[in-house]
């Protein structure tokens, strides 16, 4: 008989299968299984059920965001190899750097993450492609796809993990801190854009130039929840190009500009951050953009938007819109909380640059 | 005065048809002048702005006041560097057609493109995007190189046609598998931007980078025009032109480094922009035929208006989205490229 499944579970034989049925049926009609229960069903970043046979205890991690919240989650001893992402970017990632390396995030060595003998890949939600749950599943190992990208998805995100590393206080614990702050700047910022004025609108570049971060991208949810209008809400696609015409026309005030993947952690002198705010105000014919004119350009580290200190970069972005805020929101202080309670490190490195300082 | 002779009444006739096709070929000539000078205009009107033809035209006299200062900033730059790409493109086409005797070749397929874009990617990976300067000066450094390996090659092997496109070809493979591999080894905002390069943008222009592009088009173009005669015994076959006195190497070599500068000149800054040095030559060829006296201008003329009038479909086609210029060509391009491969196969070129 032709197996339905080949998790380690089926391959016990009908028993298994049996059981795999009834994995099936429970996930179709009850989204989350109990606690500490094992197999657990849960529901990854595409909205597939996924069971997770049991509690994980060698994880291959590719998405850097997820090892982020791995390590949130003070479960950074389970993981036994990790992507070329982490490996270059040693002093964050500290002791994780150093283990073995199965390749790119979206094209990994699948022999390699193999010889690690993981039960459990955690992947981005589009990245690999599915063929590694296909080649992978054999083996006994459970993909699990997670992106802790946009903010509407990575409380839910937060907690599969807590439940699928049996650490859901911690993860209710780093929740509780992510939702507080969340509140306390929408709730600080709800009052100022009651006025005449509304929103501030704002032009959000992506890493490229000319092309907007738009909706349905992760950077559209922060500068909402910010308290701003970003002028490509217009857009059918999320990276679409822009003229400098329609965003001179568009009239923004506010600038903010994806700034880079290098190791922010590490910097001690921004001028990489600078030369990209330098680089914007000086294009060609950009003296006809609102926001660039009168040099509210604010360039942020993509370190701190999106993933598990998208907080921290919605902060910024809060203070940037709304300089009325200067006394009560301080991304600084919110990051140096982040790193020294839920990850052990100091606050160092360049995350912004071009906010006035308060 | 004697009568004409049966002999000078035949030369009389050809004069006067001769004369007749110059002077069709000429109006043609004229009329793609117009349809260019149409695009601009076109082009010039259309924006996000809201300003129309009138107020658009008042601007470029230097009036116009905030509306005034956006066109001259923003939209005319855009088409001055449309129409500068266009024309280079389309003419490094139709030189590099003539050269290799193929209606299929185009500086693109000489790998001169690849070269560019394995420039670019090289600088956005060492400086990174924002570092303009930097991304635009190692695709053009690239794609000299590229045209110096393939002319190398040629030059070893007797500037040879096949030679020049079986080089050019290879050499694309060969910056293909580098540009790739650069990718692989990038950063996610790395790759970002080099994706987006290779989809061509007009966006980026600005007067430093239209100087820069028009240093690279413009001077060349006299110098082809001076060659057309040669390029016309080119098309004739090697041996024919050497019996003609055409120093066959150097007119191949020369015009392959020229059409390689316009190439690297238009498409550093803006990116790939792709089909318009292989669809304008066509074009041109179908409206004034293959001599290259008028062939080069109209191809140039026609190229312009192409890449301005894709610009602006690409601008109004999604507002406010702009479909990138380099696929707005290929989408228009694609199509003719078929039916010229159906008409190659009827033996017509």
């Amino acid at each position: 008989m032709k197996r339905l499944c080949a998790c380690k579970t089926c391959r016990k034989g009908p028993l298994g299968l049996i059981l795999g049925v009834c994995l099936t049926l429970t996930s179709a009609l009850v989204p989350w299984a109990e606690a500490g229960s094992w197999p657990v069903v849960v529901r990854d970043a595409l909205g597939r059920t996924v069971a997770v046979p049991a509690p994980p205890r060698r994880m291959v991690v590719l998405n850097s965001n997820a090892l982020d919240a791995v390590r949130i989650l003070g479960a950074a001893d389970l993981v036994v190899g990790v992507s070329s992402l982490v490996r270059n970017n040693t002093p964050y990632w500290r002791e994780l750097a150093a283990l073995p390396e199965v390749g790119k995030w979206n094209s990994p060595n699948l022999e390699a993450i193999a010889a690690l003998d993981p039960d459990m890949v955690l992947t981005y939600g589009n990245n690999p492609g599915q063929e590694i749950e296909a080649l992978l599943g054999p083996l006994g190992i459970t993909v699990l796809r997670l992106d802790f990208h946009h903010l509407s998805t990575l409380e839910r995100e937060m907690e599969v993990l807590g439940r699928v590393l049996e650490r859901p206080d911690k993860a209710r614990d780093y929740l509780a801190w992510h939702r507080g702050w969340l509140e306390r700047i929408r709730s600080m910022v709800a009052p100022l854009i009651g006025g005449a004025g509304g929103l501030p609108k704002a032009y959000v570049e992506s890493y490229a130039s000319y092309r907007v971060s738009g909706p349905g991208s992760s950077i559209d949810e922060m500068v909402r929840a910010a308290g701003m209008r970003n002028i490509a809400d217009v857009m059918a696609v999320p990276f679409a190009e822009v003229t400098p015409e329609w965003v001179a026309a568009s009239e923004p005030v506010i600038m903010i500009k994806a700034g880079s993947t290098r190791d922010s952690y590490a910097c001690s002198n921004p001028d990489w951050l600078e030369s990209k705010r330098r680089s914007v105000l000086a294009r060609p014919g950009w003296e006809h953009v609102v926001a660039v004119r009168d040099g509210r350009v604010l360039v942020l580290s993509s370190d701190v938007c999106p993933g598990t200190r998208a907080v921290v970069g919605v902060a910024y972005m809060a203070r940037f819109a709304h300089p009325e805020l200067a006394g009560s929101v301080d991304p600084e202080a919110i990051h140096r909380e982040y790193l020294e309670r839920f990850v052990g490190l100091p606050l160092r490195g360049c995350y912004a640059v071009g906010e006035a300082r308060p | 005065m004697s009568p004409l002779t049966g002999q000078d009444a035949m030369v009389a006739g050809g004069m006067a048809a001769y004369r007749a096709l110059v002077s069709r070929r000429s109006a043609a000539l004229l009329a793609l002048a117009g349809l260019c000078l149409a695009a601009c205009v076109w082009s010039l009107s259309v924006g996000s702005a809201d300003i129309g033809l009138g107020r658009a035209l008042e601007a470029l006299a230097g009036g116009g006041g905030h509306q005034g200062a956006i066109v001259r900033a923003l939209r005319l730059p855009r088409v001055v560097m449309g129409g500068l790409v266009g024309l280079g493109l389309a003419m490094a086409g139709t030189t590099t057609q003539a050269i290799l005797r193929n209606p299929l070749a185009s500086p693109f397929t000489l790998g001169i493109a690849s070269g560019a874009g394995f420039g670019a990617v090289l600088g956005i990976f060492l400086a990174g995007g924002h570092h303009q300067g930097v991304v635009a000066g190692s695709s053009f450094a690239c794609a000299a190189l590229t045209a110096m390996v393939v002319l190398t090659l040629a030059r070893m092997r007797g500037a040879r046609a096949e030679t020049l496109i079986l080089g050019g070809v290879a050499v694309m493979f060969l910056f293909s598998a580098l540009t790739s591999l650069l990718q692989y080894a990038a950063t996610m905002e790395q790759v970002h931007e080099m994706v987006f390069w290779f989809f061509g943008s007009l966006s980026k222009a600005g007067w430093n980078e239209i100087a820069l592009t028009a240093v690279c088009v413009l001077p060349p173009v006299p110098l082809l025009l001076r060659w057309c005669w040669d390029l016309n015994l080119l098309m004739a076959g090697d041996d024919t032109a050497r019996s003609a006195g055409v120093d066959v190497a150097r007119v191949r070599v020369g015009g392959i480094l020229l059409a390689a500068l316009m190439t690297a000149g238009a498409i550093c800054f803006t990116g790939v922009i792709g089909f318009i040095g292989l669809v304008a030559p066509h074009m041109a060829r179908i409206l004034v035929g293959s001599d290259h006296r008028f062939l080069l201008p109209a191809s140039g003329l026609l190229g312009a208006a192409l890449v301005l009038g894709a610009d602006v479909l690409g601008r109004t086609a999604w507002p406010p989205q702009v479909v990138p210029i380099g696929i707005m060509t290929s989408l228009l391009g694609v199509p003719f490229f078929f039916w010229l491969l159906l008409r190659r196969t009827r033996g017509a070129w």
